[in-house]
């Protein structure tokens, strides 16, 4: 009865009978839609309460440097969860989504200089990376606190929609990377390609009109928000920045490097645990590419980290 | 504007609603409405064209008029040259100007000549090759004394620009299209879901097929250096799929629109990878092309009437043609050339004319025979798909040589299924396979999803609905283009 009332369309605006019953049948098809929809989004959202995660001791969380450079099957009880260029706020959602079902007591935070430079900041609203990114946050909407980020609201629902009330997903957990063990050694056969790391330096710290990127402030804010978050929950966390090579140091714009720098200081002065290996001398054949670690590298890197670890504890 | 965009989903239903509340009554206001809602629909992608749109129409509407009413067969020929000239003229200096000059450059400097043109930045207006085709389809039978022209501009202008298959097609006879737009047009509910499912079905072949399709196309022909030969077989595949997912879908949106309106266009695809030999793939594949191309360029030059070497020579000239319209390149041509080969030796056996029917029409599967016809033709559909993908003959030239060398490797077979299982994924394998046997199911109808009606259950139909508007949505992530656009 309710249905007939919903659907039903006055009789004086439509005078042909075919349209009104066209018009009637597409109603309730729409309606049918949307109370699937409805459906899609409990059975989804309850999907995502009870979904559950690896426990380990230690999360590791960061970009694609950590993604090819931290071997977490050589730690005792370790997860990488790090995907490619994951920005600081990204990072932040992640360890709070998984410590709130999963206890974890150390959590290891990668930094560089390309995660603080502002170019995370437009990442979020940016053509190459906005539709994997609104893919990788939808789970986790009630935490995101997104207005000062360079966000297309619209893009996001749009992909909240296609992934919550389309069809009953199990699987919720986009969010999620692991390590790769990178193989590849094309690095060593042209270890000064010279093009391929302007390309690179200007992707992370050059703005299309050649204008170098100021530091961005939203990540520093979040390395705090990271700092007070796990402090409160007693986990401890550790920062880290994995060795990049001499020549693309040489490239970082200085007010890049200075906020680097005055991070790294900040971090010691508060007594939060960092370990900095950025400049740490290592031969070409242990890089997969300028700011990369191949599977070699990942493993060398790892043991030390996890040796620099038992020394931290 | 885009079939596949969310300005369409909004346009359509507001054009809907106006054109069957507002103008119901009263013909002439709908004609008029369908132009103006023609105009925005075409401006929408670029308002200058509109200016070379309404020239060509205005052109051929004058020229028309004139021809029907002169008894002097002079001034009728003349009259009709002007309308040709006019419409190809246009065509070829949008189309073809740099393709031409590229071509000279390049036959100068072979034979020794310093021949320095420089290419001009021309933009090409969003199917020209379609409605310059339907313009002029209309002074030849006006010519030809098989039609009558209009008086009325509009409409006329309405029969040009029709917006559902302005710039896509399918290429509509003035003699089909036109009558239709000077009849009161009543909305007929079977007329209006069967546009609604074809619409559907319309959106499910271009996102969900045809686009998905594209990501593997454009990562084989991208990178064919380091995949194996049956790979680069599978992209061609792949292509053959995408290209029909995008044309067909977009001819079923066109048709199904039409019938919201209360129009009638004509079938563009009718199943054609079911096809048995290549005259009847080219019977099946953009028919309204084909049809075209046979009526206007093949029965004047005196089809298949005037002897063996002369037919021949006619089939090589429409599918040089064919190929060329397609556009300027030499893989295009090179393409045309192709099916032409593919097609005359079926001529030479007097074969060309031997499966007019739908494969199996009578049975639920094809014989065996039937099925290994079906495989042989779209093997040689995917070869010429590939040359017509290439960027140049020589990418296609590597594929070649790579399927051919390749062929009885067992390792390169390997790699393909390496690459449906890792790259593919077995969800869109089954979703193809999904696709496939749906449409063989439905090949007795105008389109693939017209089987629906076989099932009795409301219910059913309404979750089938439910479940390709869910896959469409799902798989659209941007605004991508027709492939046909191009052309």
């Amino acid at each position: 009865m309710l249905f007939r009332i919903v659907i039903k369309i006055p009789h004086s605006y439509i005078s042909n009978f075919n349209l009104k019953q066209f018009l009637k049948k597409i109603v309730a098809l729409i309606l049918l839609f949307i109370c699937y929809n409805c459906l899609n989004l409990v059975i989804n959202f309850w999907f995502i309460r009870t979904q559950k995660f690896l426990k380990k001791n230690i999360l590791v969380v960061g970009d694609s440097q950590f993604m090819t450079g931290i071997d977490d099957n050589l730690f005792y009880s370790a997860w990488n969860i790090s995907q490619p260029a994951e920005p600081l706020p990204l990072s932040y959602w992640k360890i709070k989504k998984l410590t709130t079902t999963s206890s974890y007591d150390t959590i290891l935070v990668n930094i560089s200089h390309q995660r603080i430079s502002f170019f995370n900041e437009i990442k979020f609203g940016h053509k190459k990376y906005k539709d994997e990114f609104n893919n990788r946050m939808y789970p986790f909407i009630n935490d995101v606190r997104i207005s000062k980020l360079n966000f297309n609201g619209l893009d996001f629902v749009k992909k909240f929609y296609q992934q919550m009330c389309l069809f009953p997903k199990l699987n919720h957990k986009t969010f999620i990377g692991e390590f790769s063990r990178a193989t590849n050694n094309s690095f060593l056969k042209k270890p000064y390609d010279k093009k391929k790391l302007e390309t690179r330096i200007n992707d992370h710290f050059y703005d299309s009109r050649n204008e170098s990127y100021s530091v961005s402030n939203i990540s520093l804010n979040y390395i705090d928000s990271i700092i007070t978050f796990t402090s409160s929950k007693k986990i401890t966390p550790i920062f880290i920045s994995l060795p990049v090579h001499e020549k693309y140091i040489s490239k970082v714009p200085e007010g890049i490097k200075s906020a680097f720098e005055s991070l790294s200081s900040k971090l010691k002065l508060n007594d939060i645990k960092f370990l900095d290996y950025t400049t740490l001398k290592i031969s070409d054949s242990l890089f997969l590419d300028f700011d990369h670690l191949n599977k070699d590298g990942s493993k060398l890197i790892s043991r030390r980290i996890i040796e620099d670890l038992k020394l931290l504890k | 504007m885009l079939f596949n965009s969310l300005d369409f989903a909004i346009f359509l239903p507001v054009v809907f609603m106006i054109y069957w509340f507002v103008f119901q009554k009263s013909l002439n206001k709908q004609n008029l409405f369908i132009l103006f809602a023609s105009y925005i629909f075409y401006a929408w992608w670029d308002w200058r064209f509109l200016a070379l749109i309404f020239f060509s129409s205005i052109v051929d509407f004058l020229i028309g008029i004139q021809i029907h009413s002169t008894k002097l067969k002079t001034k009728r020929k003349i009259l009709l040259l002007i309308s040709i000239l006019t419409n190809i003229g246009l065509l070829c200096y949008f189309k073809y100007f740099n393709f031409f000059i590229e071509s000279f450059s390049h036959a100068f400097i072979f034979l020794g000549q310093d021949f320095n043109i420089s290419r001009l930045d021309i933009i090409l207006p969003v199917g020209i090759s379609f409605y310059t085709f339907q313009t002029l389809s209309y002074t030849i039978d006006i010519y030809n004394h098989k039609l009558s022209p209009t008086r009325n501009i509009v409409q006329f202008l309405g029969f040009v620009s029709f917006f559902p298959q302005l710039v896509a097609g399918p290429i509509e006879r003035a003699s089909d299209l036109l009558p239709q737009f000077s009849k009161k047009r009543f909305f007929r509910l079977e007329n209006g879901v069967d546009g609604m499912r074809q619409i559907l079905f319309g959106l499910f072949k271009k996102i969900v097929i045809a686009d998905t399709c594209a990501i593997y196309v454009n990562d084989v022909f991208s990178n064919y250096e380091i995949y194996s030969g049956m790979t680069l077989f599978l992209g061609g595949v792949l292509f053959a799929f995408q290209i029909y997912g995008d044309f067909s879908g977009y001819s079923d949106i066109a048709i199904g629109t039409s019938k919201l309106l209360g129009f009638r266009l004509s079938q563009n695809f009718a199943f054609p990878y079911f096809s048995r030999d290549i005259a009847e793939f080219w019977r099946r594949w953009h028919i309204s092309l084909s049809s075209w191309f046979r009526d206007y360029i093949y029965i004047p030059l005196g089809g298949s009437k005037k002897g063996l070497f002369q037919n021949i020579r006619n089939i090589f000239i429409v599918f040089t043609i064919s190929g060329l319209w397609h556009g300027a390149n030499y893989t295009f041509l090179a393409w045309g050339l192709l099916h032409a080969l593919f097609f005359v030796p079926l001529v030479l056996l007097k074969k060309n004319r031997n499966h007019l029917e739908i494969i199996a029409k009578e049975e639920l599967f094809p014989s065996l025979k039937e099925l290994f016809s079906v495989l042989l033709t779209f093997i040689l559909v995917v070869l010429g798909w590939i040359l017509f993908r290439s960027n140049d003959i020589e990418t296609a030239t590597i594929f070649y040589k790579h399927i051919f060398k390749e062929i009885l490797s067992i390792n390169s077979y390997f790699e393909v299924i390496k690459y449906i299982y890792y790259e593919l994924g077995l969800t869109f394998l089954i979703t193809l396979i999904g696709f496939i046997l749906l449409e063989y199911f439905g090949r007795r109808y105008k389109y693939g999803l017209g089987i629906i009606n076989e099932l009795p259950n409301p219910i059913v139909r309404k979750v089938i609905y439910i479940f390709i508007i869910s896959c469409v949505i799902s798989y659209s992530h941007q605004d991508s283009p027709f492939i046909y656009f191009q052309f």
